[in-house]
């Protein structure tokens, strides 16, 4: 997904991000990761020797780590299937996609039972 | 002259800034992509001189003479400076105050965009990087 939110845009210092979700147990992490809360319930991790932008968690989704598509060692890997957020994006951002733009995201979805994948 | 300022999400870095802006950009290069994990990113090209720091910030030399700071403690990535170019300083235009109302005049290094970007801005879109440095 492409998200477009604020704090999104200030953790990553960009436009927007684009991530995907993967299975919180499943992920191993190796070497110096730092992590930072950016609002109540969400952790945030970025790379402490070079400050690369890692992961993003919510105890909203206990499940799931949000990974960066840009970390991949092969990006290509990665096609997104939504924008979220879509209310927050920067006002000279436009999009020639056809991807379903939605105006907040998952936290949002996952409290009121609602998918947007 | 302009007066601008910033600073990284858990507020122990800040930056103040009065000179002229020397460009404004979006850069899709791999290391911009991999420095900020994001498709591209968009900056405010500054002069050295003008810029006043306050709070720890660690450098990461990303190749030989270019250098990528970030604030330790919450890791915001707060700018890329070359000795190549040692009369400007590019900071992310996400890191200042009110940016929401900053537009880059140029998108670069368009050649290494992910393959599922599909952009429509207006903005010129160069596959390289084709704007000489300001001299220091």
């Amino acid at each position: 997904m492409l998200c477009h939110c604020e704090d999104c845009r200030r953790a990553a210092s960009s436009d927007y991000v684009s991530w995907f979700g993967v299975e919180r147990a499943l992920t191993r992490w190796s070497g110096p990761r730092r992590r930072y809360s950016s609002s109540p319930g969400v952790v945030r991790s970025f790379c402490g020797e070079c400050g690369a932008p890692l992961s993003f968690e919510t105890e909203v989704l206990p499940e799931e780590v949000h990974l960066y598509a840009a970390t991949l060692d092969d990006p290509a890997l990665y096609v997104p299937t939504a924008h979220i957020y879509w209310s927050e994006h920067l006002p000279w951002i436009a999009v020639a996609d056809d991807l379903p733009k939605h105006d907040k995201g998952l936290q949002e979805a996952a409290k009121t039972g609602k998918t947007l994948l | 002259m302009t007066k601008l300022s910033g600073g990284c999400m858990c507020g122990a870095v800040r930056w103040d800034y009065d000179g002229k802006i020397t460009r404004k950009l979006a850069c899709h290069c791999l290391d911009c992509q991999r420095a900020t994990s994001a498709p591209f990113t968009a900056f405010v090209g500054l002069e050295p001189g003008g810029l006043t720091w306050r709070g720890d910030v660690t450098n990461f030399e990303s190749s030989p003479g270019t250098f990528r700071g970030f604030c330790p403690g919450c890791g915001t990535r707060l700018f890329f400076r070359s000795e190549k170019w040692p009369g400007e300083i590019h900071l992310h235009a996400a890191t200042m105050e009110d940016y929401e109302t900053y537009v880059p005049d140029r998108h670069v290094k368009c050649a290494d965009s992910p393959g599922w970007l599909r952009l429509s801005d207006d903005l010129p879109k160069l596959k390289g990087f084709d704007i000489k440095p300001v001299a220091g």
